[in-house]
């Protein structure tokens, strides 16, 4: 497989949606009701005041110009400044995204593991009790959102039974590691605090199952139907026939293709958390980008929110590459397809 | 040589006996306990410069960092705090402070009147935070009220003259924090030119750290997170015993997060801003108590005088007595109590004797045959409730369903509170009435009569009434420069009746504001002053004033061992 020439195809694909992407959400920002200066002042600050602020942010000029002049800064690794945080958008992000990835990390790990593992475990024993119990906890996992998850959560294994902490990225008083990626878990391993990685670690459980489990279980969904497929198609029953042991046969000839549309879902799935995780990081108290993000759209934060929804375009794209070479590799027709052409 | 070795004895000594008190002294810093300590939420992010932040979660913070001239009390009242006593001239325009000697900043340096300058004319120069009570500028920039001037006349003693006399200057003045000048100038940001040559006056650095004399100072800031402040040892005004060593402020977790931090032990108030049902489920867990006080805001209706058909003054006051008030203060939120006048009654110059309107059909009936819309149904009527206050809603549903039965047809709009203060800005776009919360700026019924019904505030969402009359304007400006208190209060009171009897506003209800809280193990004046039924009006953010709590470190312990 030819993968540098398709990754470097998409990347060039990628830069174009991404512009387009920073075109729509600046003028959207932009154009809502509300001067974003007067909201960040308050409504008795001075109109001299408001309209310093305004001018700085060049507010006052037309939506084209005002376009070039966020480009050229942006060229030039400059987004702005919050009005929420009155600070550069480039110190929130990097504060706060490593706070939502590390958290998105685990979630994706139970995402990825959890529902492959009850989907091929369920088509395994398809129409058992087990598989009844599997669909049936799938079935209330989808329909439960994560926020409600995470009220359960939070009421079962904080408020009854105090087994895990509820807020914030680490206990009280417990100083972070020494910043190296910002995340707790794999900076307090870099430090050899053992310590504080399981202090983060804790931390970050509940938000994560909260956020996995409507994934999960949708992904737990589709591996079984995806596996069940599979399973009656000549070619197994060919080696089953031939004698091939069921192990080989599961993990080798029927997982591989039967992943394909849950790997593609999951992935979507997975990069979609980095932005409704607001309400689940908000419950916990996670200073994440997600409640960031929210955050700086009530208050109408102009650079804050195309600055957010930027690097979520990029998550989104990212992710979606990794989906398709991925897929390649598990399905060599769309390999061979992209060899043709 | 004997009186040599006699002194050397001496110092030995001396230094013997100086090495367990400096011992103690540096171990008292260090050993701030982590339990003792204030935790509460409130909403996000805080600004804890003084001349950025106004809103609850900016003033709890920042009193507890930075000093003013004078302090508030829990009643309301004023009493001197770093400015021992003032004068004032015959002609009420100039104040002299005289400071009191030997308060410290947070860095050891000493609190001059040069560091009450700086901070007046910082908050001057950036015009944000507070700026608007002490200095009013006109369209051209000309100052026309408040502040003119302030300059030191020697290290303890400080000279403001003012445009004009202002009666409530004083109580004012607690809304003026103190900023270290020395280190403020030490922490300007050059680069950015926003104040010519004050760079950015140091608001990137007081971002995140405080430059104050304040009983508390800055362990750890976190935008978008917390607050962490620590106990200030070298306070001037000293610590009683139990005080707690710390305070933690940060961003609202959810409802749920909040009953299960402070069945835990994590939180030791709770926020304000909880539905009913939480409070009762608070009330459950063992230790925690919930209070109620009313604050210095009202909920009210404003009504945009000069558009169809509320410019009838009769259908104004049809409106009034058609609202069912009881329900507001019984049904909707039940520690509320129904508004008396345009003015809070926790206020100093409310006047009590006013005339309180009441849901009356007859009445209401009596004045719509009155106006020009006699004998008319359906009569159109826009009303916009604020989308972040959900509440609101069954207020703007209430009213429909009252106007309803006097023949208005009410169109609901829900709008965020952006939007409502661009329709503000023209008589035009500003609805017929207008759902909204409205705060006291400083502890006088003035402020309120001020901001809500002078013309300057017209086209601002504190006045969608577009009131626009030139004998209240003047009445105002007549009673808030007026030093006699009394006389004051008087004027004050004579306002009010003329509001009422225009009926610009329906004045729905005064706020409560309700908290849950750790009873079994803190100590809160604010609470004890509620619990035995006196009345608390303290300005915002000083009734989180933590250096007068007090924690009961081994009860909480035992608590937390069952």
């Amino acid at each position: 497989m030819r993968l540098g020439p398709f990754v470097l195809r998409r990347l060039a694909i990628s830069i174009f949606v991404l512009f387009g992407l920073s075109i729509l959400i600046f003028l959207i920002a932009r154009i809502v009701p509300g001067d974003p200066a007067r909201m960040a002042l308050g409504p008795r600050a001075p109109v001299d005041v408001v309209e310093r602020l305004r001018q700085q942010m060049h507010l006052d000029r037309p939506l084209l110009e005002q376009y070039g002049l966020w480009l050229w800064e942006v060229a030039h690794g400059n987004l702005g400044d919050s009005l929420v945080t009155r600070r550069p958008v480039k110190q929130d992000i990097r504060e706060f995204f490593p706070a939502t990835l590390e958290l998105v990390g685990l979630t994706a790990i139970f995402i990825i593991v959890g529902g492959i593992s009850l989907g091929v475990i369920s088509a395994r024993y398809a129409n058992t009790w087990f598989d009844n119990v599997v669909r049936l906890f799938s079935y209330l996992g989808i329909v439960t959102p994560a926020f409600a998850w995470a009220v359960i959560l939070m009421l079962l294994f904080g408020f009854v039974w105090h087994i895990f902490p509820t807020y914030g990225r680490l206990t009280e008083g417990v100083i972070p590691p020494v910043t190296i990626t910002g995340m707790y878990t794999i900076d307090s391993l870099l430090n050899g605090r053992f310590d504080l990685f399981w202090d983060a670690f804790m931390h970050l459980i509940l938000p994560a199952i909260a956020l996995a489990l409507p994934p999960m279980s949708q992904a737990a969904r589709i591996t079984r139907s995806s596996m069940a497929d599979n399973q009656n198609k000549d070619c197994i029953a060919s080696m089953i026939a031939y004698g091939v042991p069921n192990r080989v046969v599961t993990g080798k000839y029927l997982l591989k293709p039967s992943l394909i549309s849950p790997i593609t879902v999951m992935a979507l799935d997975i990069a979609a958390t980095f932005g409704y995780a607001f309400m689940v990081e908000k419950i916990f108290g996670f200073p994440g980008l997600a409640r960031y993000g929210i955050q700086v759209m009530l208050n109408k934060d102009v650079n804050a929110i195309v600055g957010v929804v930027m690097v979520l375009g990029v998550v989104f794209i990212t992710l979606n590459i990794v989906v398709d070479i991925i897929v390649a590799y598990l399905d060599p027709r769309i390999r061979l397809l992209g060899r043709n052409v | 040589m004997k009186n040599l070795k006699s002194l050397l004895y001496l110092i030995i000594l001396v230094a013997l006996l100086a090495i367990p008190v400096i011992g103690i002294t540096a171990a008292s810093a260090a050993e701030h306990n982590p339990e003792s300590i204030v935790r509460w939420c409130e909403d996000w992010p805080t600004y804890i410069d003084p001349a950025v932040g106004t809103d609850f979660s900016d003033t709890m913070a920042i009193v507890q960092l930075y000093d003013t001239l004078i302090f508030p009390n829990l009643d309301g009242s004023v009493r001197p705090h770093v400015a021992e006593k003032w004068d004032i001239s015959d002609d009420f325009l100039t104040y002299t402070f005289y400071l009191r000697k030997g308060v410290k900043f947070h860095n050891g340096d000493e609190l001059t009147a040069e560091d009450v300058v700086f901070s007046t004319e910082r908050l001057f120069d950036i015009g944000e935070g507070f700026a608007y009570i002490l200095q009013t500028k006109d369209a051209q920039g000309k100052i026309i009220a408040g502040i003119e001037s302030v300059k030191a006349i020697d290290d303890y003693t400080v000279e403001f003259k003012l445009a004009r006399p202002f009666g409530p200057f004083v109580p004012a003045l607690v809304r003026l924090y103190i900023l270290n000048k020395s280190q403020v100038m030490k922490n300007i940001d050059k680069s950015n030119a926003m104040y010519g040559e004050m760079g950015d006056y140091g608001k990137k650095w007081l971002l995140t750290n405080d430059a104050g004399s304040g009983p508390y100072k800055v362990k750890e800031m976190k935008m978008e997170e917390s607050l962490l402040g620590e106990k200030f040892d070298d306070y001037w005004d000293g610590w009683e015993e139990g005080a707690p060593d710390f305070f933690k402020e940060f961003a609202f977790p959810g409802e749920v997060a909040i009953r299960t931090m402070m069945k835990n032990q994590e939180l030791e108030i709770t926020s304000e801003t909880l539905p009913m049902e939480a409070y009762a489920a608070l009330r459950e867990i063992p230790g925690v108590e919930t209070i109620a006080y009313l604050s210095t805001h009202n909920l009210q209706i404003m009504l945009n005088t000069r558009v169809p058909p509320t410019d009838d003054i009769h259908f104004r006051k049809a409106l009034s007595w058609a609202m069912d008030y009881d329900v507001v203060v019984n049904d909707i939120w039940p520690y509320y109590v129904q508004s008396v006048g345009p003015v809070p009654q926790t206020l100093p110059g409310h006047n009590k004797d006013v005339l309180q309107y009441s849901y009356n059909l007859e009445k209401a009936k009596e004045e719509m045959a009155k106006s020009a819309y006699a004998g008319k149904e359906n009569i159109p009527f826009t009303l916009s409730w604020c989308a972040e206050v959900p509440d609101e809603e069954k207020v703007a549903l209430l009213f429909q369903v009252n106007a309803a039965e006097i023949g208005i047809d009410v169109e609901i709009f829900k709008k965020p509170f952006g939007l409502m203060i661009d329709d503000a800005q023209t008589v035009k776009t500003t609805p017929n009435g207008s759902v909204v919360y409205v705060a006291a700026h400083y502890n006088e019924a003035g402020s309120m009569l001020d901001t809500r019904y002078h013309s300057k505030s017209q086209g601002t969402w504190e006045q969608c009434e577009w009131l626009g009359s030139p004998n209240i304007d003047t009445a105002i400006e007549v009673a808030l420069a007026t030093v006699d208190e009394d006389e004051r209060f008087k004027e004050y009171a004579e306002i009010q009746n003329t509001l009422v009897d225009l009926a610009p506003t329906i004045w729905l209800a005064d706020q409560a504001l309700e908290f849950g809280y750790q009873a079994d193990y803190l100590v809160w004046p604010l609470a004890e002053r509620v619990k035995a039924g006196k009345s608390s009006s303290p300005p915002m953010g000083y009734s989180f004033y933590v250096r007068d709590m007090k924690i009961l470190v081994e009860k909480k312990a035992e608590l937390l061992k069952k």
